[in-house]
């Protein structure tokens, strides 16, 4: 991304939004209109390292879809040292409880390094898809294959960690 | 011939050896490195011993060293059963038999002008170390050369100095990962077939290694061709339950195949149907 781009990002221009969004993994192929739908939704936001995407337990408010940067996925319990689920990295979008009831986040997602991201508002989104439902299935479509694929990792995880001594 | 087929030099005689250094990999891994008491042997990349601890037994083991110095001959070893105990519990001068090489070498030839991919998973980095070495012995004839390398967790990987020292060549794109990870672990934390998508090759042009557990593998071929690697162009290697080391026992038999002899390398479609088969 230019610097012209990237200035133009941090200055909220919805054109320069919905280039990056189109640019993003998660937008692959996604049809024009949806995308740029998706873009009065969407915001830049930096973040330092040390920071929180998201943190268990608050409202899942926003879909995150990482530009730059590292993002630790956390889970912890008070007084002890976090257990890292998983990372994720420019390209990757974080979350989807902001989709299902009851709209709140199971982990931490704490930055690694400055972070780059763009936010889509949750409650937009989701009237978005109530109002057009041909996005909706896009988009719910999307989500569940990202659930699949994260699925399918976390499995291949079980099994190395727990069945070390057969392989 | 096919890129995989390469006289086999191993005989059923074991040779004496004798262990010159033990390098701990980690809690349950070790690297010894053997001297011969006769004349080396030479060896490919991906080709395995059958190594004999005097008094206990044989194991197949994948030698680890570099190829262009076959007078000294490393393997690692993973303690899970008698034999790969006992060799994890050798000290240096003690003698061990060794009777190999055997097996279809990895097929690097069939990699020259193309990408090289190598996708490992904790110990199945061993077995394609020196083709890593080897490539990069020979870097002009390849175009990216690529490892990506995963383990359980940060003090289950190993060749940690070959990582250090591969990350700052220039020469090998070195991606690490680890299933699980406390804070403190600065890098990426998932399994190493997510990272397929990812990482900058031509999956048109390339030739794909992979070792490590089967269904590693499995998710590793399944990802690739997704990604648009021709499926013949990737190549696993198999270990199971190895006894005489040239076809003739039939203890490693996967259905058609005898993987010490057919193997240890094969393309994915030789094997891919094989290893959906709970039966085998």
């Amino acid at each position: 991304m230019s610097e012209r781009q990237q200035a133009l990002l941090t200055s909220g221009d919805p054109d320069t939004l919905r280039v990056a969004l189109a640019g993003h993994p998660f937008c692959a192929d996604l049809d024009v209109e949806h995308v740029r739908a998706m873009s009065q939704a969407a915001s830049e936001r930096e973040l330092p390292a040390g920071g929180f995407v998201l943190r268990r337990g608050q409202p899942a408010a926003a879909l995150a879809l990482l530009l730059d940067g590292d993002v630790s996925l956390e889970l912890t319990e008070p007084g002890d040292e976090p257990i890292v689920l998983e990372t994720l990295h420019g390209g990757d979008p974080v979350g989807w409880s902001w989709l299902f009831p009851p709209h709140r986040w199971a982990f931490d997602a704490r930055c690694l390094t400055p972070v780059r991201l763009l936010q889509l508002d949750a409650t937009q989104l989701r009237r978005l898809m109530d109002a057009d439902p041909v996005f909706g299935l896009a988009l719910t479509q999307r989500i569940g294959q990202l659930v699949v694929q994260r699925l399918q990792f976390t499995r291949a995880q079980l099994v190395e960690i727990t069945h070390h001594d057969r392989a | 011939m096919t890129a995989l087929d390469v006289p086999t030099q191993g005989t059923l005689t074991s040779r004496p050896y004798q262990i010159t250094t033990v390098r701990h990999q980690t809690h349950d891994i070790v690297t010894i490195d053997v001297a011969p008491q006769q004349h080396p042997i030479a060896f490919r990349p991906g080709q395995f011993d059958m190594v004999y601890v005097y008094g206990v037994g044989e194991a197949a083991i994948s030698i680890s060293s570099d190829p262009a110095t076959p007078g000294l001959l490393s393997h690692t070893i993973r303690a899970v059963g008698w034999v790969t105990r006992a060799l994890n519990d050798l000290q240096p001068g003690t003698r061990i038999g060794i009777r190999g090489p055997y097996g279809r070498p990895w097929p690097l030839e069939e990699a020259e002008g193309k990408d090289l991919v190598i996708v490992a998973g904790g110990i199945g980095l061993a077995p394609v170390r020196p083709a890593i070495v080897e490539a990069l012995r020979h870097r002009e004839r390849y175009g990216r050369i690529v490892l990506l390398t995963g383990a359980r967790s940060p003090r289950d990987l190993v060749f940690r100095d070959d990582l250090d020292r591969w990350h700052a060549d220039r020469g090998i794109d070195v991606h690490v990962t680890v299933d699980s990870a406390v804070r403190g672990w600065g890098g990426r934390v998932g399994v190493v077939t997510k990272l397929i998508p990812r990482v900058p090759f031509d999956p048109e042009n390339a030739v794909i290694l992979t070792c490590g557990p089967e269904i590693m593998m499995w998710f590793s071929a399944e990802a690739l061709v997704k990604r648009g690697v021709p499926p013949e162009r990737i190549y696993v290697t198999l270990e199971r339950n190895m006894k005489c080391g040239v076809g003739t026992c039939g203890h490693c038999q996967l259905g058609p195949k005898f993987l010490c002899r057919d193997g240890p390398v094969f393309s994915w479609p030789e094997v891919a149907g094989l290893l959906d088969v709970r039966e085998l």
